[in-house]
């Protein structure tokens, strides 16, 4: 009973941040917004029982992937005046609204969907360690290889040209 | 009631971020309130500000938070192995051997490179 | 009960990790003092009772509470007033993981004093790391200042660099203890001896780690030798330049959270954490029990709260120590140190670990 109150609460806050997220016309807002979302979702994890994603919920995406996007957004640091404007009428507030019911109907209607009872089975984490490395290992090396082509793609993209790098090196032998 | 120990994660943050909102709303609302233009300006060593904050910055810093997503994922792979690193046994310690070496190689580009040195 | 009890323990440990902030400063302030042959600060009292000067640090709360807040123009507002919350809460909430006493039934129900135990463990102190680069970033950011943020932004490239070295250094303590959970690997930490009589605690077992995380989490905690982002002659005074009063010290609340919550890591995962060196839990029951009854187990777990935060005293006081011993590194030094020099070394640590246990336990 709680369970259920407690994870409606989240998920109704978590669609206010995503919603955020897209009506905001800030970016450094529409990330704060996406951040708190992501951490509602690991919360949302963890009352489900997903220890390991919860918590990668935070480590990797609210605290490795939206730092690169806050960075991002600041390294470019649009002044607030040439952000495109966004403007919200009441055709797009009801048509919002309405859609929630539709979407409801047709995925109990045509979809077959049922409410999923909220069953929290602690997954522990040396059993995903173990299906990983035994049963998904060709996977797990393949990630490696994922890695390394965004690494080499990362140093591309923001690599300085030889052209127009500040030659430095001579002189700036700072205090070997 | 099923328990879950994230009701304890839960009441906590709620409690902190109350407490420390309550000491910034108190800090607020006990100080004295003396404006004056030279307070309001942006503290820049004097110089008349145009009031924003744009500048040209090295693209370094987003070059630094790539790789720290790249090497997170990398950590968190290997704490999962570490978890089960005695029922795995010579045999994980090869795969993820393997799994380090190809990075390995990736660090080593990015050594070779010279992508993170800071010489500005 | 069980509620009961996880209420108090959290009391207990938000009331510590409240009143570190302000001893922290004064600790600074004297042992500061005390390196450079002077006294520091002693003249504040209380009715005339100057006790060692603690009456400092109530009067900087008291003052710093009382100070204008600054309101600058063209700040951003909502994260300007955010911004200093980020660093104290998740400071504060990494103090949570940490156990201060043994598993243990307390008037008939089972109790472990740790506020979250979550199947996650200690990886939660990196989520809570990992989110206190937010709090200096969007105050960098939103201060509307130049310098302000080139600080902000050099700041939290700085931790996010040395996070790394964080977890990959904390990886040999999971292969050598196998779990996460912070109470088994206290646990397994005081119920066995290496050679026969060294307690058989983290420091001894995986001593590159130990070094290693020592470093990363002067660098995590901006503090010295790694404190550039703050450091008194650099940027002005870089992401903080645009608080004032207690939004200011909101920052520094967090930043000494943070460093407590990590000297508790450091305690729990290398120096036995909560449990005396030639004692165990058991025996410590076994010799208050005849005398206190059922009070025993309360007072056990008085004696290893104690135990814990004086071993977190200490390693806060190597913390000072360190702060006024060594020069400042400057910014191209700590990022190269923290790439360069701290990741290829915690890398060549968990290689040599995995290779000596992977000898040692499966031949």
């Amino acid at each position: 009973m709680i369970m259920t109150v407690t994870l409606t609460i989240l998920c109704l806050l978590l669609i206010l941040c995503f919603v955020t997220t897209s009506i905001i016309p800030t970016p450094v807002g529409a990330c704060a917004s996406l951040i708190g979302g992501f951490l509602l979702l690991s919360f949302i994890y963890g009352f489900l029982g997903a220890h390991f994603a919860a918590v990668i919920q935070i480590i990797v995406y609210a605290g490795a992937i939206m730092v690169v996007f806050v960075f991002v957004v600041m390294l470019l640091n649009v002044p607030t005046q040439d952000l495109p404007k966004v403007k919200i009428s009441l055709a797009d507030i009801l048509s919002i609204l309405l859609s929630i019911p539709v979407l409801i109907l047709v995925s109990i209607k045509i979809l077959n969907w049922q409410a999923p009872m909220i069953d929290s089975q602690n997954v522990e984490m040396k059993d995903i360690a173990r299906k990983m490395f035994i049963d998904y290992l060709w996977p797990f090396e393949l990630i490696s290889f994922l890695l390394l082509t965004a690494l080499v793609a990362a140093i591309t993209v923001a690599h300085k040209n030889k052209g127009s790098r500040y030659m430095l090196k001579e002189g700036s032998d700072h205090g070997r | 009631m099923i328990y879950s120990p994230y009701y304890n994660v839960l009441v906590v943050f709620i409690a902190l971020i109350g407490i420390i909102t309550l000491i910034s709303l108190l800090a607020i609302f006990l100080g004295p309130k003396k404006e004056n233009q030279a307070k309001k300006e942006a503290y820049e060593c004097g110089i008349p500000s145009p009031h924003t904050a744009q500048q040209k910055l090295s693209v370094k810093f987003y070059l630094v938070a790539i790789l720290f997503i790249l090497f997170d994922i990398e950590v968190i792979f290997l704490y999962l192995w570490a978890l089960n690193f005695q029922e795995l046994g010579w045999f994980g310690i090869i795969e993820i051997f393997l799994f380090l070496g190809i990075l390995l190689v990736g660090y080593l580009y990015i050594l070779q490179t010279k992508a993170l040195d800071w010489e500005s | 009960m069980t509620i009961i009890f996880s209420i108090i323990v959290f009391a207990m440990v938000l009331i510590v990790g409240f009143h570190v902030a302000p001893l922290m400063t004064w600790v600074e302030r004297r042992q500061c003092a005390f390196i450079q042959r002077r006294v520091g600060p002693n003249r504040v009292g209380i009715f005339g009772f100057t006790l060692f000067g603690l009456g400092q640090p109530i009067a900087d709360a008291v003052k710093l509470l009382f100070k204008e807040d600054g309101n600058p123009s063209y700040v951003q507002p909502f994260f300007y007033f955010i911004a200093p919350l980020i660093p104290s809460v998740t400071g504060l909430a990494a103090l949570m993981v940490i156990p201060f006493g043994a598993q243990d039934t307390f008037f008939g129900t089972v109790f472990s004093p740790q506020v979250l135990s979550v199947g996650a463990g200690f990886l939660l102190f990196f989520a809570m790391s990992s989110m206190s680069v937010y709090g200096v970033t969007l105050a960098g950011w939103s201060s509307n200042n130049k310098y302000s943020l080139l600080g902000g932004l050099r700041a939290s490239a700085q931790m996010i660099s040395y996070e790394l070295g964080m977890g990959l250094s904390l990886i040999p303590i999971v292969l050598i203890y196998q779990t996460l959970d912070l109470q088994q690997i206290v646990y397994a930490q005081s119920h066995s001896y290496l050679f026969g009589f060294l307690p058989d605690w983290g420091i001894f077992r995986a001593p590159v780690s130990f070094f290693i995380f020592l470093i990363t989490i002067f660098a995590e905690t901006n503090r010295l030798p790694f404190d550039l982002a703050e450091g008194e002659a650099e940027l002005i005074a870089g992401f903080l330049v645009e608080y004032g009063g207690m939004r200011w010290s909101l920052f520094f609340l967090g930043e000494y959270a943070m460093m407590f919550a990590f000297s508790g890591l450091i305690s729990c995962l290398f120096l036995g954490g909560y449990s005396l060196p030639y004692l165990t839990h058991e025996s410590l029951i076994h010799i208050v029990q005849p005398i206190l009854g059922s009070f025993g187990s309360i007072a056990v777990f008085l004696i290893e709260f104690a135990t814990l935060i004086v071993k977190m005293s200490i390693i806060m006081l190597i913390f000072v120590q360190v702060r006024f011993t060594v020069p400042r590194f400057r910014y191209d030094q700590l990022m190269k140190l923290g790439w360069v020099t701290i990741l290829p070394l915690a890398l060549i640590n968990l290689f040599v670990t995995a290779l000596v246990l992977g000898y040692s336990s499966f031949k």
